[in-house]
């Protein structure tokens, strides 16, 4: 079992002349958490991600993984680092072996050979280890990226867009494989775009836009803090103008939409309404197919927290131009 | 401490000159370059066994000092071509990154790109060192320790050049750019020594005057001449085997020193500005 390296960076800014790419960033993860990095495309990820590996010198403040300053010299540190990059580089003219090989060497993982045989098998590449990397696909070359990342056992994995470019089959084995992480006590920092991935894998995210973190908290708090609200999906049998005016009319029932027999309904997350929307619907002789309480997704709030962010920002952008 | 940075260095700048040298050993190109420095300088030798053969004198203490000059000089600027392409191909391709997200940093990049060649080229200098020992036995020449003091020479002129075939890589930036660079380079200092021979003996063929504009010309070439002979390798090479021949140890061992300092200050700034130059600028 591995305890997982602590993440901390304080006040983390970068600037690219007089562009500030990253605002003052203060992330926090405890040993062995799983935390989403998101944002939309130019938020900063990429150059906090890259800041965070001791490749690219921050401007301002720093970045402490297990209690210790990231140098670029930090060769232990590093050994303990796994890294999937968005777009991945490979010795294209090595075989797959050759290539796990040399990053075991690099990295002094003991009995490499076990390990990155094991880590084919898991992600279906043991018949094409001998094959070379240039005649790899992109989801080929994607799941060998993981499978280099893993090798030495990580304390602290860093992905930055992990699954984009596998097919869903991939997803899955990918999925497999950073949850078996993730038991095993490995830190998880994913970036990516793709929401539903990351629900499923992490305990907090953090949601960056413009260069700054804009929230950071857990799922539920994040789709708590986004609406007072939550959607109830209705089916019933048949439905008349007279039924929808009495939903209407209830204090709870913030908001309707009708799609022919399917009614949505947004009511308020102060109580669960489900047992007065039953008795509603008796009372109204309906008869119902299917009644189905939706929170809020991470897509969901991860679109009106960025969007309320670049209304400001474009605003604060008009007023100085002004 | 010291024994500590040595010993950190160490690992990562082994791992990546042992995978760099594999590479470079099995290619065409190292094979191609063996094979034309050894026809050069079997071509060479035959030349210099027809004029004792001729004349029926040896002028040269050392018979095989320029063939093996020859291959040297060919080896180390082939060497120093594929240390520049590989770093800038590292680079383009991204793979560098990659490296630096793990226990690699500029310092252990450099060093290992820069080991690799060193030790195939002397391990090359060993080959060659086999070579000559059996044209010696062949001919049934004398044995000279300067052969080997050559041999030493050669490998220090290779230091100084694929430290100098780094440096255009991180300064060139993409493959192309870095090439230019370097063959630039070489063709100016080649094109400086030609230069200076020809026209010192158009000069003495035609009976220039003061005035002449040759004479100029003349004056220009040779001083640029008398610069490059400290700074290039192969003309500090060329007198420190002087100088060890005619017996001038002192002389011999300073232009040695000189070429590793060189070196050592040319790999020392490809350090720095890789380190500077990074390898992202944006996001």
């Amino acid at each position: 079992m591995r305890q997982g390296f602590s993440l901390q960076t304080r006040h983390l800014t970068k600037m690219f002349g007089d562009f500030l790419a990253v605002d003052e960033i203060n992330l926090h993860l405890e040993p062995g958490e799983s935390y989403g990095f998101l944002g939309p495309n130019g938020a900063g990820k990429t150059t906090t991600l890259m800041m965070i590996l001791g490749v690219l010198e921050p401007t301002r403040g720093d970045v402490l993984i297990a209690d210790q300053p990231v140098r670029r010299d930090a060769f232990d540190l590093k050994r303990k680092i796994g890294v999937v990059a968005e777009y991945q580089t490979f010795y294209e003219e090595m075989s797959a072996w050759e290539y796990l090989m040399f990053f075991g060497q690099l990295y002094e993982v003991e009995s490499s050979e076990p390990k990155a045989m094991k880590l084919l098998e898991k992600i279906g590449l043991e018949k094409w280890r001998d094959v070379l990397i240039g005649g790899y696909s992109t989801g080929m070359k994607k799941k060998l990226g993981f499978a280099r990342a893993l090798l030495h056992s990580p304390e602290l994995l860093v992905l930055d867009e992990p699954v984009s470019g596998l097919d869903p089959y991939g997803i899955v084995q990918i999925r497999e494989l950073l949850l078996d992480e993730q038991k095993a006590g490995c830190t998880l920092l994913i970036s990516s775009h793709i929401l539903s991935e990351v629900e499923r894998t992490v305990d907090r995210v953090g949601i960056l836009a413009n260069g700054k973190l804009l929230v950071e908290d857990s799922m539920d708090n994040l789709r708590a803090s986004v609406g007072s609200t939550h959607k109830l999906r209705l089916t019933v049998d048949h439905l008349t103008e007279e039924d929808l005016a009495v939903f209407k009319s209830k204090e709870f029932i913030s908001n309707l939409e009708q799609h022919g027999n399917q009614i949505t309904l947004w009511v308020e997350n102060n109580a669960d309404h489900r047992k007065e929307i039953g008795e509603l619907v008796l009372d109204r002789s309906l008869i119902v197919l299917e009644m189905r309480q939706e929170e809020v997704s991470l897509e969901e709030a991860f679109i009106t927290i960025t969007e309320n962010n670049l209304a400001k920002f474009t605003d604060n952008i008009a007023e100085v131009a002004s | 401490m010291t024994g500590n940075i040595f010993g950190k260095y160490l690992q990562p700048i082994s791992v990546l000159h042992k995978k760099l040298r594999q590479k470079q050993l099995w290619s065409i190109g190292f094979f191609a370059a063996v094979s034309i420095s050894l026809i050069s300088a079997s071509l060479i030798l035959i030349n210099n066994f027809r004029y004792v053969d001729v004349n029926n004198i040896m002028v040269e203490r050392q018979i095989l000092s320029t063939p093996v000059l020859v291959i040297g000089l060919l080896l180390s600027l082939f060497l120093g071509i594929t240390a520049s392409v590989n770093l800038s191909r590292e680079y383009d391709k991204g793979t560098l990154e990659l490296l630096l997200y793990g226990p690699v940093d500029e310092v252990a990049f450099i060093l290992g790109n820069f080991w690799a060649q060193i030790s195939l080229f002397g391990w090359t200098m060993v080959g060659v060192f086999i070579w000559s020992n059996i044209i010696i036995w062949m001919f049934n020449l004398a044995f000279d320790l300067s052969l080997l003091l050559i041999l030493l020479g050669c490998v220090i002129m290779a230091v100084e050049i694929v430290a100098f075939g780094l440096l255009t890589a991180v300064l060139g930036g993409k493959t192309r750019n870095a090439l230019v660079v370097y063959i630039l380079v070489l063709a100016i200092f080649g094109g400086v020594q030609i230069g200076d021979t020809l026209v010192a003996n158009l000069v003495l063929i035609s009976g220039s005057t003061v005035t002449d504009p040759l004479l100029f010309l003349r004056n220009v070439l040779e001083t640029a001449n008398n610069v490059l002979r400290w700074v290039s390798p192969y003309a500090q090479l060329q007198r420190s085997v002087n100088a060890l021949l005619v017996g001038a140890w002192p002389e011999y061992l300073l232009l040695l020193g000189l070429m590793l300092v060189e070196g050592s200050v040319l790999l020392f700034f490809s350090i720095r500005s890789l380190a500077a130059k990074g390898v992202r600028t944006t996001s």
